[in-house]
C-alpha cells in the first residue's frame, strides 16, 4: 500500500533523525553556550568572620569559583583535581555552600586547602543569586565575568572540553 | 583472584556467543544444518551466571579494591543492600542485563525449533558482553588506593523496592530480545512455523516483566521520594514507558499474526521497534544526554559506542526485513467493525502515543542544538496533554474490540448497540457514586472505564451463554488497565493537600483526618542516624499514629526524607516532613483517593500476562 | 468579658501556622500557579510545588517574597531564567517550541487517522 510505503519512509527519517541528534549532542557536549553574566556583586562572610564585598575582590585574568561543602559526597572526588590545579597556579575561590563552619575548616585540614579565598555561604542567599542548585559547581570567571559553568564533579575531562576552550579564546 | 575470574567467565561466555556466530555464518548462507549442541549452550550460561556471581562475592564481601564495588557499596550496608547495590551502577547493572539475556537465550534454546532464532540471540549478546568486556568492565581494580569502607550506596537505593524493581525491569527488557530474534528468524527461515506464536509468547514474558517493573518503580518513587508523586515524566520513566506501548501493540500484532496470519510485517517491525526503543531508552539513560535523578554519568566516548552498536542493530535488521519474504495468507481484513480493524487502530494509537512521548522526551536535547546551547525543559504539560487524549480513544475503542470477531465471523451490529447500552448503563451508574465530585476529568475516567468494563462484561456474558471458553488472561489484563485507569483518573481529580507548620499537641484539619504533631525522637540504624516525628491522626472511626522520617546518612553525608503512609484502598494518608523550625516542623499532608489501584491494576494486568503461557503451556 | 471565653479556645484550635502568609489571596493563587510551573532544578520531573528538597523549598521562599514585594509572575519568571537557564520552567516560552511541540502529536495523529481511512476503504 502506497500509505504505508510513505509512512515506512517517514518513520525511517523520524529514527535516523534521532540518532544525528543522538550524535551531535554526544560531540557537541563542549560546547554548550552560556549566556555571559557578572558575578553577583553582594558582602558575603568568610571564614575569618570577616565580611567581604565581593566587588572588592582582586581577581586575576581567569579564575575559578567553587561551590562546596562537606555533606557533599562528589566534592570530595573533586577535591584532587582542585588541589592540582592550585599547585598549577589557579586561583580558585571556594564557596562553601550551606553547610557548618565548624566541619568545613575540618574538611579543609584534613583534605587540605585548594582555595585563594574561602566564602562561607551559611543559608545560600549569594549561592542563588550566582543560580547555584546544589553542590559541587565550578565557575570560571574572567575577571567579574562568569564564562561557563559546570553543575558536577570537576575532572581533567571537563576541563579540557568546557573551560580549556574559552580560556583560550 | 575472585574479579579475575568474573571477567574471565565472562569473556568464555563472549566467546562462545561469537564462536557460534563466526562458525556458523556460512551455514546460515547456506541453510545448513547449525552446529550447536546443548552442552555449549549451558556452558554459555553458566559462564555468565558465575561471572555474576564473582562480582556478587566481591560485593558482600567487601572487596573495595574493585573500583565498581568501591563506587557502589559500603561495609556498614546491611547485606542485601551489597547484593543489590551491584545494580547500582552502570557497569554492573549491564552485567545484570547479561546474566538476564543468557537465561532468556538458554530458555529458548530449550523450548524452541530455531537455530537462526539463537544466532540473532547471541549476535545481540556478543555486541552487549563486548561492549561491557571493553568499556565497561565492573571487575576493574582500583590499586593501589581503595577508599577505606567504600562510598556508600546512594541512600536513595537502600530500600526493599530497590532489590527488586531494576532486576523485574531488566527481566522484562532482555525479554524484548527474543521477539526480535524470532522475526529476523522468521525473515531468513520460511520454515520457522508457529513463529508468531513463538514471538507472542515470548512479546507477553517482556510486557508482564514490564508491566510489573514500572509499577514497581511507581511505587516506589510515590513512597520513597517523600512527595506524593507517582509518575513524574522523568526521561528514564519515559524510557521505560515507550518499550511498554510498543510491546502492547506487538502483543496484539503477534496474536493477529498466530491466529489469522495477517499483519505479519507489523509484527516484526513492531518487535524491531519495541527492542530498538528500550535500547534507546538503554542510551538516554547512560550517555548522559539527559540529565535525571536515574542517569548513570558516563563519558560520551562510551555513549558513542552504545550508539553505534544500536545504529548497527537497525541497519542490520532492516537489511534481513528488506529481504526477506513475509506474505500473509488472507488478506480481507473484513469490515470495520473485525477484530483485525480494532487491533489495527489499537497499535495505531500506541505507537503514536509511544512517538509523542519519544519527541518530548528528546525535544530538549534537538532544541539544545538548533538553538546554539539553549537549554530548556518539557514536562508535565506537554506529555500530560498527549497522553490522556490519546489514552481515552485506545479505552473507548478497547470495549468493542474485545466484542469485535474475527472476519471470519462477521460481527452483528446488533452486539454494538447491546453494548452502548451497557456502556451508557455502567457510565451513568457510576456517576451516581461519585455524584459529590463530578468534574470533566472524573466524567472521562467514568466513561473510559465504563466502555472497557462493558465491553469485558458482554463479551463474558457472550462466551458464556455460547458456551465458549472466558479467555481469562485477556479478561484480567484488560481489566487491571480499567482498575488503573480508575486510580489514575481518581487521585488526579480527588487529591488534596496542606501544606503547614505543625506546632507540638496543635491538631490541624485535612479533609475529615484531624492530625497532631506529636514530638520527635532520635535513633540510629546500621548506617545512617534519623529523627522520627510521630503523628496522631483521628478520624471518625478510628485513631492511629504515624511516623515520619528524616535521615542522616554519614558517609554521603545525604538526608533523606521518609514520608508517613497510611495506606487503604479507599485512600491514602499521606505525611512528610520539611524542615525543622524552632515552633515545630514543616508538614506537608495529602490525600490521595484510590491510589493503590495504580498499582493493583498493574498486579492483575501482569498476572493476566502471565497467565497466558499457562494456557499455551497446557496445550 | 465573659464573652471572649470562647474567642480564647478558638485561638487555641486553631490550625497550625501556614509556611507562606500572604497578604492578599490574588497573591497566593499567583504563588501556587507558579509554583507549579517551575520545575526543582534537581528533581525528576517535579515542579518546586511537589518537591520537598533544600532548593525547591528556596525557590519557594523567593518566589514567596518577590510576590509579596509586588514583582509579578512574568517578572518572576524571567528572573529564574537568567538564573538558571530555561529549563527552569515545565514548558518552554518561546514560540517555535510550543509551534513544534503541539504541533507534532498532531501531525502524527493525522497520519494515524489518515492511515486508518485507507485501510478500512482498501
Amino acid at each position: 500500500m502506497k500509505v504505508t510505503r510513505y509512512i515506512g519512509y517517514f518513520s525511517l527519517l523520524l529514527t535516523l533523525f534521532i540518532f544525528s541528534v543522538f550524535f551531535i549532542n554526544l560531540f557537541e557536549e563542549n560546547e554548550i553556550n552560556f549566556p555571559e553574566k557578572n558575578l553577583p556583586s553582594g558582602e558575603i562572610k568568610t571564614f575569618d568572620g570577616n565580611i567581604l564585598d565581593l566587588d572588592l575582590l582582586k581577581k586575576s585574568e581567569f579564575s575559578l569559583l567553587n561551590v562546596w561543602a562537606t555533606w557533599c559526597i562528589n566534592c570530595k572526588l573533586e577535591h584532587g583535581f582542585l588541589m592540582a590545579k592550585k599547585t598549577e597556579g589557579w586561583d580558585i575561590v571556594g564557596l562553601n555552600y550551606k553547610d557548618d563552619l565548624e566541619q568545613a575548616f575540618k574538611w579543609l585540614d584534613q583534605y587540605g586547602n585548594p582555595y585563594s579565598v574561602n566564602l562561607y555561604d551559611q543559608d545560600g542567599t549569594y549561592g542563588f543569586n550566582l543560580g547555584v542548585s546544589g553542590a559541587p559547581e565550578t565557575y570560571l570567571l574572567r575577571e567579574d565575568k562568569i564564562l561557563q559553568k559546570h553543575i558536577g564533579i570537576m575532572s581533567e575531562k571537563v576541563w579540557k572540553d568546557k573551560f580549556i576552550p574559552l580560556i583560550n579564546n | 583472584m575472585i574479579p579475575e575470574i568474573g571477567l574471565l567467565f565472562l569473556v568464555l561466555a563472549f566467546t562462545i556467543s561469537s564462536f557460534y556466530i563466526f562458525g556458523n555464518f556460512f551455514s546460515f548462507y547456506r541453510n545448513n544444518n547449525f552446529v550447536i549442541s546443548p552442552n555449549i549452550v549451558y556452558l554459555f550460561f553458566l559462564s555468565v551466571l558465575l561471572s555474576f556471581l564473582c562480582l556478587e562475592i566481591s560485593f558482600i564481601t567487601d572487596d573495595f579494591s574493585v573500583l565498581y564495588v568501591a563506587n557502589n557499596s559500603n561495609e556498614n550496608l546491611p547485606v542485601y543492600y551489597k547484593f543489590a547495590a551491584l545494580w547500582g551502577g552502570h557497569e554492573g547493572s549491564m552485567l545484570l542485563y547479561l546474566l538476564f539475556l543468557s537465561l532468556w537465550i538458554l530458555i529458548y534454546y530449550l523450548k524452541s525449533q530455531s537455530s537462526f532464532g539463537i544466532f540473532f540471540l547471541f549476535v545481540i549478546f556478543s555486541l552487549f558482553s563486548g561492549f561491557v568486556i571493553f568499556t565497561s568492565n565492573p571487575f576493574e581494580r582500583l590499586l593501589p588506593f581503595p577508599p577505606e569502607g567504600g562510598l556508600d550506596l546512594n541512600p536513595l537505593l537502600q530500600d526493599f523496592a530497590f532489590t527488586i524493581h531494576p532486576p523485574t525491569l531488566y527481566l522484562g527488557y532482555t525479554a524484548l530480545t527474543l521477539p526480535f530474534a524470532i522475526a529476523m528468524a522468521r525473515c531468513v527461515d520460511s520454515n520457522y512455523k508457529n513463529w508468531a506464536s513463538d514471538l507472542k509468547n515470548w512479546s507477553v514474558i517482556s510486557w508482564s516483566f514490564l508491566t510489573l517493573g514500572i509499577a514497581l518503580g511507581s511505587w516506589w518513587a510515590y513512597y520513597e521520594l517523600g512527595w506524593g508523586g507517582w509518575w513524574f515524566w522523568d526521561p528514564v520513566e519515559n524510557s521505560s514507558l515507550i518499550p511498554w506501548l510498543i510491546a502492547t501493540a506487538l502483543i496484539h500484532s503477534a496474536i493477529a499474526t498466530s491466529k489469522r496470519n495477517i499483519f505479519s510485517k507489523w509484527t516484526v517491525l513492531l518487535s524491531l521497534g519495541a527492542i530498538l526503543s528500550s535500547y534507546i531508552g538503554l542510551f538516554l539513560v547512560r550517555s548522559g544526554v539527559v540529565t535525571s535523578v536515574h542517569t548513570f554519568a558516563l563519558d560520551p566516548e562510551r555513549g558513542l559506542i552504545l550508539l553505534f552498536i544500536i545504529l548497527f542493530v537497525l541497519i542490520f535488521s532492516l537489511i534481513i526485513y528488506s529481504r526477506s519474504k513475509l506474505t500473509d495468507l488472507s488478506y480481507t481484513y473484513g469490515s470495520i467493525l473485525s477484530r483485525e480493524f480494532f487491533f489495527l487502530i489499537n497499535n495505531v494509537f500506541l505507537i503514536i502515543l509511544a512517538v509523542a512521548i519519544l519527541f518530548g522526551t528528546i525535544y530538549p536535547i534537538i532544541y539544545e542544538i538548533f538553538s546554539g546551547g539553549k537549554d530548556i525543559a518539557v514536562g508535565k504539560p506537554y506529555f500530560d496533554l498527549v497522553t490522556v487524549p490519546i489514552a481515552f480513544f485506545l479505552a473507548f475503542f478497547q470495549g468493542f474490540g474485545i466484542l469485535s470477531n474475527w472476519s471470519s465471523r462477521t460481527t452483528e451490529p446488533k452486539t454494538l448497540f447491546v453494548y452502548f447500552a451497557i456502556l451508557i448503563f455502567l457510565t451513568v451508574s457510576l456517576s451516581l457514586l461519585f455524584l459529590n465530585n463530578i468534574s470533566i476529568s472524573i466524567t472521562v475516567t467514568n466513561l473510559m472505564i465504563s466502555s472497557i468494563l462493558a465491553g469485558l462484561i458482554y463479551y463474558a456474558f457472550l462466551q458464556i451463554k455460547n458456551s465458549k471458553k472466558v479467555n481469562l488472561s485477556m479478561g484480567f489484563s484488560h481489566f487491571g488497565i480499567a482498575v488503573m485507569i480508575l486510580g489514575i483518573g481518581l487521585v488526579s481529580s480527588l487529591e488534596s493537600q496542606k501544606e503547614l507548620i505543625a506546632f507540638k499537641e496543635k491538631p490541624f484539619e485535612l479533609e475529615n483526618y484531624r492530625i497532631t504533631y506529636l514530638g520527635e525522637e532520635k535513633k540510629i540504624a546500621q548506617n545512617f542516624s534519623s529523627d522520627e516525628v510521630s503523628f496522631k491522626v483521628n478520624n471518625s472511626n478510628k485513631e492511629f499514629n504515624l511516623i515520619a522520617e528524616k535521615r542522616y546518612y554519614p558517609v554521603s553525608k545525604s538526608i533523606m526524607t521518609e514520608a508517613a503512609i497510611f495506606p487503604s484502598i479507599k485512600e491514602d494518608l499521606y505525611i512528610s516532613i520539611g524542615d525543622q523550625v524552632e515552633e515545630g516542623w514543616v508538614v506537608k499532608a495529602q490525600l490521595k483517593p484510590f491510589v493503590r489501584l495504580i498499582w493493583l491494576g498493574a498486579l492483575i494486568m501482569t498476572f493476566g500476562g502471565f497467565l497466558s503461557l499457562f494456557r499455551f503451556k497446557s496445550s | 468579658m465573659l464573652f471572649l471565653i470562647p474567642f480564647f479556645f478558638l485561638s487555641l484550635s486553631l490550625e497550625a501556622k501556614n509556611i507562606y502568609e500572604f497578604s492578599n489571596e490574588n497573591l497566593e493563587e499567583d504563588f501556587i500557579e507558579l509554583s507549579q510551573e517551575i520545575s526543582c532544578p534537581l528533581c525528576a520531573g517535579s515542579s518546586i510545588a511537589e518537591s520537598n528538597s533544600d532548593i525547591a523549598n528556596d525557590l519557594k521562599n523567593v518566589i514567596f517574597k518577590e510576590l509579596e514585594n509586588g514583582k509579578t509572575p512574568k517578572e518572576i519568571k524571567n528572573n529564574l531564567i537568567k538564573l538558571y537557564g530555561e529549563g527552569i520552567l515545565f514548558m518552554p516560552e518561546n514560540k517555535i517550541s510550543i509551534f513544534i511541540l503541539y504541533g507534532f502529536p498532531l501531525l502524527l495523529i493525522g497520519i494515524g487517522i489518515f492511515f486508518l481511512f485507507n485501510f478500512s476503504k482498501k
